[in-house]
């Protein structure tokens, strides 16, 4: 009889991608059964069909054969270890920039992986709630990557580079921002994410840290409460 | 002294429902369709705010919504997962869901995940290691707990019972409903060369308190649970015959996850589940029972526009 920890290891042996696929099995003496690849093909295939979803214009940087690959190394190193694929798939990213990949498709990658992970964050976004928007993150990227993106980053006219930082949110009706950040909008960020933060020692910080400008905070929040980044 | 058994058949029926899938979010924000009910997988809402968690409360607000979960993993040898269990009680609460469902299945290994529905031995040690695990979901979910027959393709070696002894066993042991689906059924008939109703007759039909029904795909050498295509009609016989020996109105859900047609063709399918309840005889509930109006906080919620330069394939993914 087999137990059931053998059973289910030596499943996960036979589905899962492996550099080299086993030829034999403990739990059949013969031969591994043909209807198994029913098994193999879900599995896998719901692991590739949700990391193309998620990154579809990382995928295009690649041809078929070469995204395949990719998608293998990636899921060997990386079996989605939680029980929701989209989130499982937060680690290619990180894997991609592990890679011999050029710079501005990691960035891509990332930008592609914020640009979802706001779209279904968690925090509530609550227009008078008193803080910075909790979905908001920033991002620096090295190249243009932003307006590469709206063109479909097409692959025969790569991103300038030249760095850019993006803040990715979303607003209190649910819809996906990116906008390009300037200095004091990030300051404003980061200094309104806690709760009952004063303007008076924003000004003092500002003067500190961006002596030069001279932009009035009074407009400046205003601007960033209409587009709910501030949701004071 | 037999234990005494919940009273899984006094569990609401619904009626036939269909399963809330991203093709048809635009249409349910505005249909006049008869739909009955919705089923979620929950798994698609747990982890996500924003317009996904809108458009559940908008559903919610407007229909029933029962939970039918995939990654539970309740065969899995790994630690029932406490993060999965706190969102998914949040997700219930939220619905207001009469009842949970999820597979009799394993879907981890080592906390990493298949993401597809893995066969269990018919042991022993699977029935008592699944029947100890159901206790601790149950304490967990405050609701009647169902099981689904899952469809399989390979005979896992050393079976000690038949497949209907193992569901006999294990929702007796652990007093859980079954989500009886009659499209695994036939299924699992033709790929194993079982008599589908002889199946059927074993089973504790007593504790049936949820229906599947789907269409598959037929590859020549092996049936695939794929829920596509309308459901054939040697399915629908399988139901009315179920149906029939089950002798009382059963919620009954059609699931159609590949090539998703219309709203209109998945509402027709539930219709036809319906028309088979009442030509029965079996108390059918009213056409509309539990529709509330829609709510217009909410419906405005789900109605903004999506403006994210990626917001085409977020549509695509369904998230």
């Amino acid at each position: 009889m087999v137990m059931l920890r053998a059973y289910q290891d030596e499943l996960k042996k036979l589905l899962f991608f492996r550099a080299a696929e086993p030829t034999r099995s403990i739990l059949w003496k013969n031969e591994i059964p043909a209807r198994l690849s029913v098994y193999r093909n879900n599995t896998r295939t719901n692991w590739t069909d949700t990391l193309d979803h998620d990154f579809p214009l990382t995928r295009r940087q690649f041809t078929d054969a070469a995204w395949r690959d990719l998608q293998k190394r990636y899921f060997i190193k990386h079996p989605p270890r939680h029980w929701e694929l989209n989130t499982a798939m937060s680690s290619f990213a990180p894997f991609l920039a592990t890679q011999r990949v050029k710079p501005h498709v990691k960035e891509l990658a990332d930008f592609e992986w914020h640009d979802l992970k706001i779209f279904i964050d968690r925090a509530a976004v609550r227009k008078g709630s008193g803080v910075t928007n909790p979905t908001a993150l920033a991002r620096v990227y090295q190249h243009q990557i932003f307006y590469w993106v709206e063109a479909h980053a097409p692959l025969d006219a790569p991103p300038v580079k030249k760095p850019e930082v993006l803040v990715f949110y979303r607003d209190a009706k649910n819809t996906a921002h990116i906008q390009e950040a300037d200095p004091l909008m990030l300051l404003m960020m980061e200094h309104f994410r806690k709760r009952g933060a004063r303007l008076d020692v924003l000004e003092r910080l500002r003067q500190k840290v961006l002596p030069m400008n001279k932009v009035s905070l009074t407009a400046a929040m205003d601007r960033l409460k209409q587009t709910d980044l501030l949701l004071i | 002294m037999k234990t005494p058994t919940s009273d899984f058949q006094s569990l609401p029926a619904l009626g036939a429902g269909i399963g809330l899938r991203k093709e048809h979010f635009q249409a349910l924000k505005t249909t006049e369709l008869p739909v009955q009910w919705l089923e979620i997988v929950p798994e698609n809402f747990m982890n996500f705010g924003g317009y996904p968690e809108a458009l559940l409360d908008l559903c919610a607000s407007r229909w029933p919504i029962i939970s039918h979960g995939v990654n539970l993993s309740i065969g899995s040898l790994d630690p029932l997962n406490e993060e999965y269990l706190d969102r998914l009680k949040t997700i219930l609460d939220r619905t207001r869901a009469a009842w949970y469902s999820d597979h009799l299945c394993f879907t981890s290994v080592g906390g990493e995940y298949f993401h597809d529905l893995l066969p269990l031995p018919f042991t022993h040690e699977a029935v008592e290691h699944v029947v100890t695990r159901v206790k601790q979901l149950k304490k967990r979910i405050h609701r009647p707990f169902l099981l689904e027959n899952p469809s399989y393709y390979v005979q896992v070696p050393g079976a000690q019972m038949s497949e209907a002894e193992f569901f006999n066993k294990v929702l007796d042991q652990a007093d859980c409903g079954m989500l009886l689906d009659v499209n695994n059924v036939y299924v699992n008939s033709r790929n194993h060369g079982f008599d589908a109703r002889e199946f059927i007759l074993q089973l504790p039909l007593h504790r049936v308190a949820q229906i599947h029904m789907a269409g598959h795909k037929d590859c020549g050498d092996v049936i695939i649970d794929t829920h596509e295509g309308p459901i054939i009609d040697p399915v629908w016989e399988l139901y009315r015959f179920t149906m029939g020996v089950i002798g009382r109105s059963v919620s009954t859900l059609i699931e159609w996850d590949t090539h998703v047609p219309s709203l209109k063709k998945v509402v027709d399918e539930a219709l036809h589940a319906q028309a088979i309840m009442a030509r029965l005889g079996l108390a059918a509930p009213p056409s509309t029972p539990h529709v509330s109006p829609m709510n217009k906080v909410l419906a405005a919620a789900v109605t903004a526009p999506i403006r994210s330069p990626l917001a085409e394939r977020r549509e695509a993914a369904g998230v």
